[in-house]
């Protein structure tokens, strides 16, 4: 069973994990990576910029560096487990962009091929072009308009209402129809199965 | 629900995951309240799916933007509260340029102006016409002489335009000119972004025929020795 599903038995077993990757299991560490991978690189992506190559090597430099901290017994507490795992992650990520800015390598990475895995890369390819395709075709400019600012500027709800003349429902509709979009064409790709 | 231990093995109720979720997606969390819904997620995959779709909507949009298939609808970002943030600014020049102390010259008002970011005396006629100030964005530079990639009209009575620049990493300006007709002005140097941007504010009516030359200390491969600007077509 997966470490951390939320349930006591899960509890005992993150527990034990912390021990046994303390004291040298191996197998231990792959629960570790198994338990948290998809997280910790959900959490990298949305801390990244859009579309970041970086994604993946950040989401790697991030489990190892727990790890590593795993292995030295610097985490007892498996509670405090996940929020050290998220901490990392975001100091990672502001230290890539940190670093970005004396390096200058933004536009080197944005020239970077993406994902090693090609079924991945097709998978996300084909996704992001149907998305693209129905943002494209949203009737009114005004609702992409609304999209773009909240997540492109991270305007506040508000402010993106006030600015636009339009009422918070409206901003709920718009952004609840994206989403179901996305989802459908999520399951349509079978990529989703709720 | 405990705030301080994400890593609990109760799950909280399914309607309070839910409202979690969609305060965190909506961006109606604090900074300490974000980072603990974050690290209560880590290990949930059915909450992450949520996150992973926001993020990749998010993502397409970004490509949408890029393609620079459809104009956007501009707002003043003057007119926007300066919220605590907690993510990266990216990208946006909306959000990266700094305001260097303008040189507003010429008789727009009758006499003339120097405006900075601190003004001893608000003048409210002024602040007015000030909050909404049309805006010439360049996103990149493009050789030595460079053109506007946007323009964003702002408020039309306003005597202002803003223009925002790159600055190459690691450069420091030496001077800052504008050159309208056969006159030249000599700029402040700018307080640059830590994004690498600087704002200049000049007087809108010079949007057509004015150019902003930078000139660079010890120029090398990566920093030129002089960079020009030109306002020219920033419709």
């Amino acid at each position: 069973m997966p470490v951390g599903e939320g349930n006591a038995a899960a509890g005992v077993l993150a527990t034990d994990l912390v021990a046994r990757i303390s004291a040298g299991d191996r197998s231990a560490e792959r629960e570790f990576v198994g338990a948290y991978a998809r997280g910790v690189r959900a959490l990298v992506r949305r801390h990244c910029r859009p579309n970041d190559p970086v994604v993946d090597d950040l989401a790697q430099d991030v489990l190892a560096r727990v790890l590593q901290r795993l292995r030295a017994g610097a985490i007892r507490d498996s509670n405090a487990l996940p929020a050290y795992v998220q901490t990392v992650v975001m100091y990672a990520t502001s230290a890539e962009y940190r670093a970005r800015r004396h390096t200058g390598s933004d536009e080197v990475l944005a020239e970077t091929p993406a994902l090693d895995n090609p079924l991945e890369q097709l998978r996300s390819d084909q996704l992001g072009r149907a998305l693209r395709h129905a943002l494209e075709q949203m009737p009114v400019p005004r609702d992409r308009e609304i999209l773009m600012r909240f997540y492109l500027d991270e305007q506040d709800k508000d402010d993106i209402c006030r600015d636009l003349g339009i009422d918070a429902s409206h901003f709920h509709r718009v952004v609840f129809r994206a989403r179901e979009r996305l989802r459908e064409l999520l399951l349509r790709s079978g990529i989703e199965d709720c | 629900m405990d705030m301080s231990q994400p890593g609990s093995t109760m799950r909280m109720a399914a309607w309070l995951e839910e409202a979690w979720l969609e305060r965190y997606l909506n961006r109606r969390l604090t900074a300490d309240e974000a980072n603990w819904f974050e690290a209560y997620v880590l290990d949930k995959s059915d909450m992450l799916q949520a996150l992973e779709n926001d993020t990749m909507l998010r993502d397409a949009l970004a490509e949408v933007a890029e393609s620079s298939k459809f104009s956007r609808i501009s707002v003043s970002r003057a007119r926007q509260p300066i919220a605590p943030r907690r993510r990266f600014r990216w990208g946006r020049l909306a959000n990266a340029a700094s305001l260097a102390v303008a040189a507003v010259l010429g008789g727009l008002v009758g006499q003339r102006l120097m405006m900075t970011t601190e003004r001893s005396a608000p003048d409210a006629q002024l602040d007015a016409l000030l909050a909404n100030p049309p805006r010439v964005i360049f996103e990149t530079m493009r050789g030595p002489t460079s053109r506007p990639s946007r323009y964003e009209p702002g408020e039309s009575r306003s005597p202002i335009l803003l223009v925002d620049i790159p600055i190459p990493t690691d450069c420091q300006i030496d001077h800052a000119r504008l050159l309208v007709g056969d006159k030249i002005h000599t700029l402040p140097k700018p307080a640059v972004s830590p994004d690498g941007y600087a704002t200049y504010a000049i007087p809108r009516v010079w949007r057509d025929g004015a150019r902003i030359e930078l000139t660079f200390e010890r120029p090398s491969e990566s920093c030129p020795s002089l960079l020009h600007f030109d306002l020219n077509g920033s419709r």
